[in-house]
């Protein structure tokens, strides 16, 4: 790999470039919010050399980003002050935001171990990012107030299990329904259903008060679906006992849910599915790693620092991944919400983003960016051979965007 | 509601249609062609075009419509069963759950015999509908309409579990068995509510009570509890359950049997070991447990349980086949354990071990097998040239066209190498490269080209690295990249290439572990040919055999100063790597080790050496460095 380490007489600044000469993206966005927790502010360079990032040279930042295996810069205080004028200037779509605080991550999972991998979790552990892991008695508990950022992985908010039926005799799904319904019971409810939506509208309640909402895979259609969903029965019997309300349809509140609306639930207990807004794999001509994609969608640094924050890449274009939802179909999106990514002439979106309230969510769809089918099962992805993964850069900019927030942004 | 008279009914009616089956069994058997009628097939015209557009109906989700006509249907023809479990469905659709209570009403009233499904059913739509005490008052007036009959409890239990209703149906099942007096009762259901409970130290003790009635139920107990042992938690509850009952029952061998197999699906092989001698003492045993279970633990890389239990057979079963067969994994657990921790005592055991049996057991179809490893002994542990040189003679000679007898050959061209006979080790290599094929053939290419690099033809050894360019496995392709760049390195005034014969020597005395020499050599080198471009090799491979020869001094000094004196030299990460590790493990420098490290991943951050450095400077660090 090439180098490229400068260290002229008197640097005063280090330069962690994101763009293809990067050792080790990922790592990257862990040093930043190692920087920040030290109380160290670093500029977040965006769109230029791939969101770079820039900081003073304080005691032992060089020695850290050694050891974790980042390519950096030093630059003199002339040099520095010529590159943010460069990216501060007119004449290019680049711009810079200060990161100030390291934002409190909460990731909402349970304690059981389940047969499958958290591509947050992944991202965090290997970033070397501190967070805390929060589940329905906390959220309820209040919890969520002493957080800046929630992620939702794979979670499903309709209180069918991740609609795992196939799988009902297995230790962990019984483990998993069995916690479950002790929670619910624990809160007063007769049906899981029920707990998660309340668990579902406290957090609508978090973000509306300024907290930031990051969501994958299923953790993204059941949270809206159970929001909409909360004057219904849209659980088939196989779950709850009961049968879906008969009216289930016609009693959806799509006012409730944040990013999508018109959709159709799933009331087939045996479809691994909860709703038609998963636009599902790709047509089979196009199920192969090599061939499957999503367009990352270019904003001004300067007049849309959130999108601009949210899409940082050293690439364009991110190879695509499979998950319970995959992509989301574009006519049922909300026309507030901001599209990140698409998918190339198939109207579905890969990443979106939209407020409420005081806070954001974004969305993400897919299940690991790096596992093109991940399978219940299958063993979690090892992200040391994946160190310059565009499709997780796009989790790990989430992280790094609340960091943001204290900063007065221009729109 | 159903009486307690008609209730009784219900054994003598079972007892009738055993009576009747069993004597239809008795008579000889007819062949049925045609299967009766279904009571939809049974329907008049008119009925069955209505029952027809209620189920479309049904399909459409217009329940009401559906609803209608299936009242109408039932109210005509209250005996069809169709009607009245299709107009029942319909009502729990829509969730009309008092409509379906009353229909079961209307069904109980009309029925002449007791139904406790039925009853069950009714409760369950209370409870459906939200009315909990009432389903609560229904089952227990089922329950309390045929205390004493076993089947009623099963069928309150299973309406209870078909809503979830978990810790009511362990109530039921234990009053059940209070009720009846027989304690024995309901035990696998009970073992399974409490597993579903995650009480699992319960549904332990369910399945030890069920095992210590029946011991031909340990396989049936241990496919359950072993899709059990998977939840949190389970193992540990199950082990300690069960440890404390083969204390209060030591005379049960399935208890103790099924505690061994707990032990190994901790991988605790130890304990495992302890319950299986203890169960091979107490029976007519024949070792094949014991053995059984070595080789299980062997296969888990508990070798040195296993190895326990290898000896435990040869000493206690001497006269059985068996015990020739632990004698040989006795000799591969000593060499395991061996391997693991660099033991050369431990190689030693090995050594005797697998020579004992090879003398005892000349005829054991393994006995090739075994030679082969006696001579990678001699030849790579205990670098006995004589005794490698004629076990493996032997086995190349004996199994000329075997896979085993390949190696051995290769083996033998190695040791030539090792013994400085290279025109015979070359010949060797190239007898082989042309009589095999893949891995080792491209491997005895290599050491050919090897033997004529020691030798100084470095045309000829150009040549045959030459034609490995394909078919070669990466380890091997990486050695000969290595070995064509240095034979590419410009040799400036030195036409005849003497520095780089010299350093062949070098290269080849190193290999034979002459440490010292290789020393001597590669300082001649360096005093006569300082300036030429493979200096920085020299110097290298001079540090490396310093520190072979426990010099770690003066190998710290020869690989500090290789960055100063060759600042390009591309082996100055391992240099560095080398140097923090003398630090470290020589010199008990930990702070500068750290220091090393950390310079290693600042100034060569490209290296193959950074990952390991990381996991140096963190465990440092974690020390308190």
């Amino acid at each position: 790999m090439l180098l490229l380490l400068i260290c002229p007489a008197g640097a005063q600044d280090v330069l962690i470039p994101m763009d293809d000469g990067q050792s080790d993206h990922l790592k990257a966005y862990g040093a930043v919010y190692w920087a920040l927790q030290r109380g160290e502010p670093v500029d977040w360079l965006l769109n230029f050399r791939g969101g770079s990032f820039l900081t003073a040279d304080f005691p032992g930042l060089r020695d850290e980003l050694a050891l974790r295996g980042i390519i950096h810069e030093t630059l003199s205080g002339t040099a520095t002050a010529r590159l943010v004028a460069e990216v501060e200037s007119d004449r290019a779509n680049t711009g810079l935001v200060r990161l100030e605080t390291p934002p409190r991550i909460a990731v909402y999972a349970p304690q059981q171990t389940l047969p499958w991998d958290d591509a947050v979790l992944l991202a965090l552990e290997y970033a070397e990012v501190t967070y805390d892991i929060i589940y329905d008695d906390d959220v309820l508990g209040g919890a969520l107030s002493a957080y800046d950022w929630l992620h939702l992985h794979h979670e499903d908010f309709t209180g069918q299990y991740g609609k795992f039926y196939q799988y009902r005799n297995m230790p962990w799904y019984i483990e998993q329904q069995r916690d479950a319904e002790l929670a619910a019971h624990r809160h007063g409810y007769r049906k899981v259903s029920h707990l998660k939506l309340l668990v579902a509208q406290t957090i609508k309640q978090y973000v509306a008060e300024g907290g930031f909402l990051f969501a994958m895979c299923s953790g993204t259609d059941t949270y809206d679906i159970a929001l909409a969903a909360h004057s219904t029965d849209i659980v088939p019997s196989e779950y709850d006992g009961d049968p879906i309300n008969p009216n289930a349809i016609g009693e959806l509140d799509y006012s409730a849910s944040l990013a999508f609306e018109g959709f159709r639930p799933s009331f087939n207990a045996a479809e691994y599915e909860h709703s038609d807004i998963d636009a599902g794999p790709p047509p089979q001509q196009f199920q192969n790693p090599l061939l499957d994609y999503f367009t990352l969608f270019e904003f001004s640094a300067k007049w849309d620092p959130v999108p601009s924050m949210l899409t940082q890449n050293h690439v364009g274009t991110v190879k695509g991944f499979v998950g319970q939802t995959t992509a989301f179909k574009k006519h049922l999106i909300k026309p507030n919400v901001v599209v990140l990514a698409e998918v190339p002439q198939r109207s579905e979106v890969k990443y979106l983003h939209g407020s409420y309230g005081q806070g954001t969510f974004t969305y993400y769809a897919g299940h690991d960016p790096e596992d093109y089918q991940h399978y219940v099962g299958d063993p979690p992805t090892d992200l040391s051979l994946h160190q310059n993964s565009p499709g997780y850069r796009l989790i790990l900019n989430n992280i790094l965007f609340p960091a943001a927030r204290k900063k007065k942004q221009k729109t | 509601m159903i009486s307690v008279t008609r209730m009784r009914f219900l054994p003598v009616c079972c007892l009738c249609v055993f009576v009747f089956v069993d004597l239809a069994l008795a008579q000889p058997q007819r062949v049925n062609r045609t299967p009766p009628p279904s009571e939809e097939e049974q329907l008049d015209g008119h009925a069955a075009s209505r029952y027809q557009l209620a189920l479309g109906y049904l399909r459409g989700m217009q329940f009401e419509r559906a609803i209608a006509i299936l009242r109408d249907l039932y109210a005509e023809q209250p005996e069809r069963k169709i009607f009245f479990d299709k107009l029942k469905e319909a009502y729990v659709d829509v969730k009309r759950y008092d409509d379906a209570v009353a229909l079961l009403d209307d069904a109980l009233t009309r029925s002449h015999t007791a139904q406790p499904e039925l009853e069950a059913e009714r409760a369950q739509l209370f409870y459906l509908g939200g009315d909990e005490p009432a389903a609560m008052e229904a089952w227990a007036a089922l329950l309390q309409s045929a205390p004493d009959t076993e089947a009623v409890y099963r069928v309150v239990y299973a309406s209870m579990i078909q809503i979830r209703l978990l810790i009511q149906a362990i109530d039921v099942v234990k009053q059940g068995r209070k009720v009846i007096g027989s304690m024995n009762l309901f035990q696998a259901e009970l073992a399974h509510l409490y597993s579903l409970t995650g009480q699992h130290e319960l549904a332990t003790q369910e399945y030890l009570d069920l095992l210590s009635t029946n011991e031909r139920q340990l396989n049936y107990v241990r496919s359950r509890l072993g899709r059990d042992l998977e939840q949190d938690g389970a193992l540990e509850d199950a082990i300690r359950i069960t440890e404390a009952r083969v204390v209060s029952e030591p005379d049960l061998r399935q208890l103790r049997d099924l505690l061994a197999w707990l032990y190994e699906q901790a991988g605790s092989f130890e304990q495992a070991f302890e319950e299986i001698v203890a169960l091979e003492e107490d029976a007519d045993a024949s070792g094949q447990g014991v053995y059984q279970f070595a080789l299980r633990a062997a296969e888990a890389g508990a070798f040195v349980v296993a190895g326990r239990a290898f000896q435990s057979v040869i000493e206690t079963y001497p006269e059985v086949n068996i015990s020739i067969e632990a004698r040989l994994g006795m000799a591969d657990m000593y060499r395991l354990r061996a391997e693991n921790n660099n033991n050369l005592e431990q190689y030693q055991h090995a050594l005797e071990a697998y020579e004992t049996f090879l003398k005892d057991f000349p005829e054991h179809p393994q006995t090739p097998v075994v030679i082969a490893r006696i001579g990678a002994l001699h030849q790579d542990v205990f670098r006995d040239q004589e005794a490698a040189e004629r076990t493996l003679s032997y086995l190349a000679t004996r199994y000329t066209n075997s896979p085993i007898g390949h190696q051995a050959r290769f083996d033998l061209g190695r040791l030539a190498v090792t013994k400085g006979n290279l025109n015979e080790a070359g010949a060797i290599f190239a007898r082989l490269a042309e009589q095999t094929e893949g891995e080792l053939a491209a491997k005895a290419r290599y050491e050919e080209a090897m033997t004529h690099f020691y030798a100084g033809n470095l045309t000829e050894t150009e040549s045959i690295l030459n034609s490995l360019r394909e078919n070669t496995d990466k380890e091997t392709a990486n050695d000969a990249i290595e070995l064509r760049v240095l034979l590419m390195e410009d040799p400036g005034t030195d036409s005849t290439n003497s520095a780089l014969t010299s350093y062949a020597q070098a290269l080849l005395l190193f290999r034979q572990r002459k440490a010292d020499a290789t020393a001597r050599v590669s300082q001649d080198i360096l005093a006569q040919w300082g300036q030429h471009p493979i200096a920085d090799d020299v110097r290298f491979l001079r540090a490396r055999a310093l520190l072979l020869d426990s010099r770690p001094d003066e190998a710290l000094m020869a690989f500090g100063e290789l960055p100063l004196i060759h600042p390009e030299s591309p082996l100055l990460d391992q240099s560095l790597f080398y140097y923090a590790e003398i630090l470290e493990t020589f010199q008990g420098d930990a702070a500068g080790a750290l220091q090393a490290y950390t310079d290693l991943l600042t100034q060569y951050p490209g290296s193959l050496l950074v990952n390991k450095a990381r996991e140096r400077i963190r465990a440092l660090r974690s020390a308190g460095v």
